[in-house]
């Protein structure tokens, strides 16, 4: 009973202050709320950000077809209208002042086209290589140009493999290769090679279908916190807040019971340890942090994270309950949540023992 | 010199607990050290996604799709045991592999028969890591497609017949040429010249982790202030000699030369232990420190300032600390997120700190490009001390 009562006294306690309910509502939902506005908008979806492309198209035409610049297709296409809310292009003149442009942080990508793009489609050797020249603090503007120019010039490079290896296939035979042979098969790839465009830009790939379920995965970043017995309302506001699907009841019960367990458990851990309030924010705030970054809370969003890392993560309570409620949102089975709710417990118990004893010795 | 005495008074106190240096120095360099286990591994390693590759074809075609998935700039292939679907998406779902391809049985009969066979492929495609696998996997897909089609153009122009002999010499012919095709496009990062590079990954996080921790320190000078305030020592102090001036100025100097000394041992580390150059512009990094060290004193001067009590110390500088870490892009890029979310982020002290930082440790640039970032920090700078300083007049009479 005396337990109860010290129980309804912290209780008591905490939620008469209102500082005390920002602490416990406010700092995560932040917590929560900004990566999740990061990455999915302020007006309901995430919208791309502009980069700033200059192009240097250095193309020359060949005698042959001097109406006919491979370069000017390309940047023609990347700056099309369709992705003029993706790309803003401007054309230069010179591959050294585009340079310095990147350089000195003036635009995000430089697409450098050579004097010899159109010559290599039709010359049976030539070579050409579009440069792509990138500030290199900047990622997703540099991948979006370079899917763009991949997939144009992978039209003119298949186009010219399946000339040369006709070509190659005539020479094995002893054969003359004419120009027509050549230009022929690269017309008929070129027929093929549309087709094939066409269907993909409809987001639709003639080979490729998707299996399984397609998990939902947007609520990562509000896993962040372990934020003890406001666990469930945390999940409730999610739920309401960010539309989050957090998977079956009870493998999301048992793993809520299992952050709030080794929530305590941790919090009577670290506060046996501490003898000023002051100590409180440097023991308390300083190891939840440490441990919920090893335990992979703050890196939910970063692509091929070491396998070391992830074993790193298995340390913490926080690495356990992350991967149970990240099964639990992905539709994992019940046995599947509930071994790392479990393990997240045990801990927790671990360290409430641990903490009791601590402080037996302190004030026995 | 009465500035410095209440400056070492402040540095003295602090540095009296034992707990402090654990706070200031050694979490920073541990997170900053994660951090960089995280972002930089091992340059020589192979950073490229894991792709599994189910081979349930043991086929021609499916090896030269493991070949075209290989010459991926940004997967790897890995042959994965075929353990059901439901075990293949629970690998995904641990982020053991970025996607995982099945090439069905059959597939390289049906692709050489001229059917269109069909693949299935395993993806989180709301994750960046699916999104990025989902377009190279149709990238090399389409390209052995290409290579089926551009070996029939062929044998049907040399006019030989397109059996499966003939048709298999062919298509092996198409994928040597595509993994050196002759039109091809060349990714460069721009960065130092002459000097050597930071690592990308592991000088952005180092970076946002030291502005990060400077805000977090925050929360030491705003205690000092808070506690002189309550104890009414600042009272005691104000019936000296001493000057208002004076009293701020010295507690102002206290926090800087803490920050700094922290922000110089974090450059340091990053110089020494996870290569990032700071030190290749050292006059541009010491106007990067000094401002930031600067907004971080003025900043938690008006925490200090504005606190009634220790909740209020913390409640005000973890609010801060995750507004301008989050907003300010210090624990993600500002260039992956949403358009206005990196507008508003941009707007912050703390990422401007960041671009300092950026210009000198991955674009090489020197003093000219960290004035801006170093100018307007400054400001913000002004702002919270002139804030700090109001505020403090009105509250002492």
């Amino acid at each position: 009973m005396n337990i109860l009562f010290i129980t309804f006294k912290d209780l008591g306690n905490s939620l008469r202050k209102p500082l005390m309910l920002a602490f416990m509502l406010l700092l995560p939902l932040l917590q929560a709320g900004l990566p999740y506005l990061a990455f999915h908008g302020l007006s309901g979806g995430l919208e791309v950000q502009t980069t700033r492309v200059v192009v240097v198209n250095l193309d020359q035409a060949v005698a042959a077809y001097p109406d006919f610049l491979a370069g000017n297709l390309l940047s023609g296409m990347l700056a099309d209208e369709e992705l003029d809310s993706m790309l803003d292009v401007t054309m230069l003149e010179s591959e050294s002042a585009a340079r310095q442009m990147i350089d000195a942080d003036g635009a995000g990508v430089a697409v450098i086209i050579p004097a010899g793009l159109t010559a290599s489609l039709f010359e049976q050797a030539g070579h050409a290589e579009v440069v792509i020249y990138h500030d290199p603090t900047l990622t997703l503007g540099p991948g979006i140009v370079s899917d763009v120019v991949t997939n144009f010039l992978d039209g003119f490079a298949g186009s010219l493999i399946a000339a040369d290896v006709t070509s190659s296939q005539l020479e094995t035979l002893g054969r003359r290769v004419s120009e027509t042979t050549r230009q022929d098969a690269m017309l008929r790839y070129g027929d093929w090679a549309q087709a094939v465009g066409e269907s993909l830009s409809q987001g639709i790939h003639p080979a490729i279908r998707y299996g399984g379920q397609v998990a939902v995965r947007e609520a990562d970043s509000v896993m962040r916190a372990i934020i003890g017995p406001m666990m469930a309302g945390m999940l409730v506001f999610g739920s309401v807040l960010f539309g989050i699907q957090w998977g079956a009841v009870f493998p999301v019960f048992f793993n809520g019971l299992g952050l709030a367990l080794s929530a305590a458990g941790f919090g009577i851990l670290l506060v046996s340890f501490m003898r000023t309030t002051r100590q409180a924010f440097l023991i308390m705030g300083g190891t939840v942090i440490l441990t919920g970054m090893a335990g992979g809370t703050m890196t939910t969003t970063f692509a091929n994270l070491p396998a070391a890392f992830r074993t790193l993560n298995l340390f913490t309570p926080q690495g356990w309950v992350l991967r149970g409620l990240t099964t639990s949102l992905q539709g994992g089975t019940l046995a599947e949540t509930t071994l790392p709710a479990l393990i997240a417990a045990a801990m927790g118990l671990v360290f409430l023992l641990a903490g009791w004893f601590n402080l037996n010795r302190r004030y026995s | 010199m009465r500035i410095l005495y209440i400056a070492i008074k402040d540095l003295s106190q602090i540095l009296r607990q034992k707990k402090t240096a654990l706070f200031l120095l050694v979490m920073p360099l541990l997170f900053t050290w994660l951090m960089g286990v995280v972002f930089g591994q091992n340059s020589n390693a192979d950073l490229r996604l894991p792709v599994g590759l189910v081979d349930r074809d043991g086929g021609v075609m499916s090896t030269y799709l493991s070949t075209l998935l290989d010459d991926s700039r940004s997967i790897r292939p890995l042959e994965v045991k075929d353990t059901g679907e439901e075990d293949l998406q629970e690998r995904i779902r641990s982020q053991e592999f970025a996607a995982i391809l099945i090439v069905p049985e059959g597939f390289s009969q049906r692709a050489l028969s001229g059917e269109t066979p069909q693949l299935i492929l395993l993806v989180d495609v709301n994750t960046p890591a699916g999104q990025i696998a989902e377009r190279a996997v149709s990238l090399s897909v389409t390209r052995l497609l290409s290579a089926v089609q551009a070996g029939r153009i062929s044998l049907d122009l040399v006019g030989e017949p397109a059996d499966e002999p003939h048709l298999l010499a062919a298509v092996e012919g198409v994928v040597a040429h595509w993994l050196s095709p002759r039109v091809r496009v060349a990714v460069q990062t721009a960065g130092v010249t002459g000097k050597t590079a930071s690592r990308s990954g592991v000088a952005q996080s180092s970076a946002g982790m030291m502005v990060f921790f400077v805000t977090i320190g925050m929360i030491t000078p705003g205690y000092i202030l808070l506690s002189e305030r309550r104890s009414r020592t600042l009272k005691r102090m104000l019936s000296t000699t001493l000057g208002r001036s004076e009293i701020i100025a010295g507690h102002v100097l206290a926090m800087f030369l803490l920050s700094f000394i922290q922000l110089l041992l974090l450059t340091l580390f990053g110089q020494l232990v996870l290569d990032v150059k700071y030190w290749q512009e050292p006059a541009a990094l010491l106007v990067m420190l000094s401002a930031l060290g600067i907004w971080s004193a003025s900043f938690g001067l008006l925490i200090g300032v504005l606190a009634r009590d220790e909740n209020q110390v913390i409640l005000f500088s973890l609010g801060a600390t995750l507004v301008f870490g989050l907003l300010g892009g210090t624990f993600f890029s500002l260039d992956i997120v949403d358009r206005t979310f990196a507008q508003i982020g941009r707007l912050t002290p703390s990422a401007w700190a960041i671009a300092g930082l950026q210009n000198i440790v991955l674009r090489g640039l020197g003093l000219e490009a960290v004035l801006l970032p170093g100018g307007i920090l400054m400001a913000f700078s002004l702002s919270s001390f002139g804030l700090a300083v109001w505020r403090f007049k009105s509250e002492m009479g």
